[in-house]
């Protein structure tokens, strides 16, 4: 998505106290965040001060950063951090139909759109039955597009730990979804 | 247990096309070992399809979000911003996901059951479990597009693009028809392949224009550089950047000039800028802007040629431009313009 060097630029600029830097940064990353924390969380309002928060402990903790590993796995451990202390953590509301209105944009039929809409909230049932921890696995492998060892970076597991989620995961998600039809 | 054995980080890498060279020939490797693997390939494939509806939630105003940021991190608060439109990136994001949602979902629907089992090499682009998907923009649509590599392609109306579901092997090929703006994604590893009419434009990491309208291909590179091929007649050229050619249906290419680019580009801007354009021609790109047809009543009218740059939120206007520079009585009814 982004070129590592460019990231890495930035880095090095953000850890020099550059905000303009930052809110580029910023810019590049504050969708994927959001989407995930969304995702785990099922919860607008939770996503965004979660997504907020996470930029500003990154800015506070920006020395931290280490230059040799991959700093957008150290944006989502923050997230993570932040989404698995969240004790307001409660089923999803109505705020869901927000969700998928860019996706039923995209289809006029009627018919289209109720499929969709379905199979969107099937999905999210689904994903969210599995245990916290593989369930985050799969929203970082499938939709943040993270690859292995920066969810274990991520994570803070091993890259052995990584591949048994998945593998989970993709299971389970296999005979839910694909077996009904 | 089969599952347990797979590398399902190789498939992921696979389907999202992030596959380097040394993975596609393992999974080639993999995928001819049974069938087995076939179908597992197949599954995940599909719960991948399945599991995409499932994307894309709205995003919060990031303005608002930057600023309480902004405060946390400074104790005075920044008063002024530095003008840094978050409104057009908020918007390209949204059309950008309309589309691929579209595009994603469109095809999910296609495919009602996995793909057949049959073709056993992921070089083949035909093989069925390699969807190709098309984008179609109507009169009066525009449509951008990401491509699976994180090319951004920009359609213009009544055009069509053809693109693999993730691009394998060593080179990226979409066949387009119509006009589109291209920003490849740079990759000196896998080059980029514009098929349009009978010419094929290659490039590694390049913004350029592709224009192809009865059977006249115009191609103008907006950044880096280019190379022109006719499949017809296998000549070749060169473009650089602000540099356009042309190629007719025989395959002739004109020598590279250098152009001004706002007359080529003024489309993705929303507007319609001609030089020397008969008012046929203007017409016929009239009819695709705003959906609309035209009739001549007065048949020398067609030859009249117009020079401008017009914005295109008010059809009246251009049209009463028109008829005051040509001289000519421009009338609109419905959905027909009448020139007499």
């Amino acid at each position: 998505m982004h070129d590592k060097q460019d990231i890495a630029g930035l880095i090095l600029l953000i850890k020099k106290g550059d905000q303009d830097a930052f809110k580029t940064f910023f810019t590049l990353f504050y969708g994927d965040i959001y989407r995930f924390l969304f995702k785990y969380l099922s919860n607008n309002s939770d996503a965004e001060d979660i997504c907020q928060e996470t930029f500003i402990k990154f800015w506070q903790q920006r020395q931290n950063i280490d230059n040799s590993s991959y700093p957008r796995a150290y944006l989502y451990k923050i997230a993570k951090n932040l989404a698995f202390n969240c004790s307001t953590r409660k089923p999803p509301s109505v705020s869901y139909d927000n969700d998928l209105k860019i996706v039923s944009l995209a289809g006029k039929d009627p018919q289209l759109e109720y499929d969709n809409k379905n199979l969107a909230e099937e999905c999210r049932k689904i994903i969210n039955d599995l245990p916290e921890r593989c369930r985050m696995t799969f929203i970082l492998s499938r939709y943040e597009g993270l690859d292995y060892s920066e969810i274990a970076e991520t994570m803070d597991v091993s890259l052995q730990t990584v591949k048994n989620q998945m593998s989970k995961a993709i299971n389970y998600l296999k005979e839910k979804l694909l077996t009904k039809n | 247990m089969i599952h347990n054995k797979t590398n399902h980080d190789l498939l992921i890498r696979i389907i999202n096309g992030t596959a380097s060279p040394k993975d596609i020939n393992l999974f080639d490797e993999w995928l001819n070992q049974s069938e087995k693997n076939i179908q597992e390939f197949n599954s995940i494939k599909f719960l991948w399809m399945k599991t995409d509806a499932y994307k894309v939630p709205q995003i919060p105003d990031p303005e608002i979000m930057w600023n309480n940021i902004n405060n946390k991190i400074n104790k005075s608060p920044l008063a002024i911003n530095e003008g840094f439109d978050f409104s057009i990136i908020i918007k390209i994001a949204a059309v950008i996901l309309m589309a691929v949602s579209g595009i994603l979902f469109y095809n999910h629907l296609r495919e009602t059951a996995l793909p057949g089992n049959k073709v056993k090499t992921l070089s083949d682009f035909n093989t069925p479990y390699i969807n190709n998907f098309n984008l179609v923009s109507h009169n009066g649509e525009k449509i951008t597009c990401v491509l699976p590599d994180s090319t951004v392609v920009h359609l213009n109306s009544q055009s069509r693009l053809d693109y693999p579901e993730y691009f394998a092997g060593n080179i990226r090929i979409v066949n387009l028809t119509g006009e589109a703006y291209f920003s490849v994604k740079h990759d000196k590893n896998r080059p980029f392949v514009v098929r349009c009419g009978n010419s094929q434009v290659t490039v590694t990491g390049t913004e350029f224009n592709i224009r192809n309208r009865n059977n006249n291909t115009k191609i103008v590179v907006a950044k880096g550089s280019v190379n022109v091929l006719s499949l017809s007649s296998r000549i070749q050229k060169n473009l650089k950047k602000g540099e356009m050619v042309q190629m007719d249906k025989s395959g002739n290419i004109t020598p590279p000039v250098q152009v001004n680019l706002k007359y080529y580009l003024a489309w993705k801007e929303n507007k319609l800028a001609f030089r020397h354009t008969p008012l046929q021609e203007v017409m016929a790109e009239i009819e695709r802007t705003y959906n609309v047809k035209s009739e001549f009543r007065i048949e020398s009218a067609k030859d009249r040629t117009i020079t401008g740059i017009f914005a295109t939120d008010s059809l009246e206007k251009i049209l009463s431009v028109l008829s005051i520079t040509l001289d000519l009585n421009i009338s609109q009814k419905g959905m027909k313009i009448i020139i007499q």
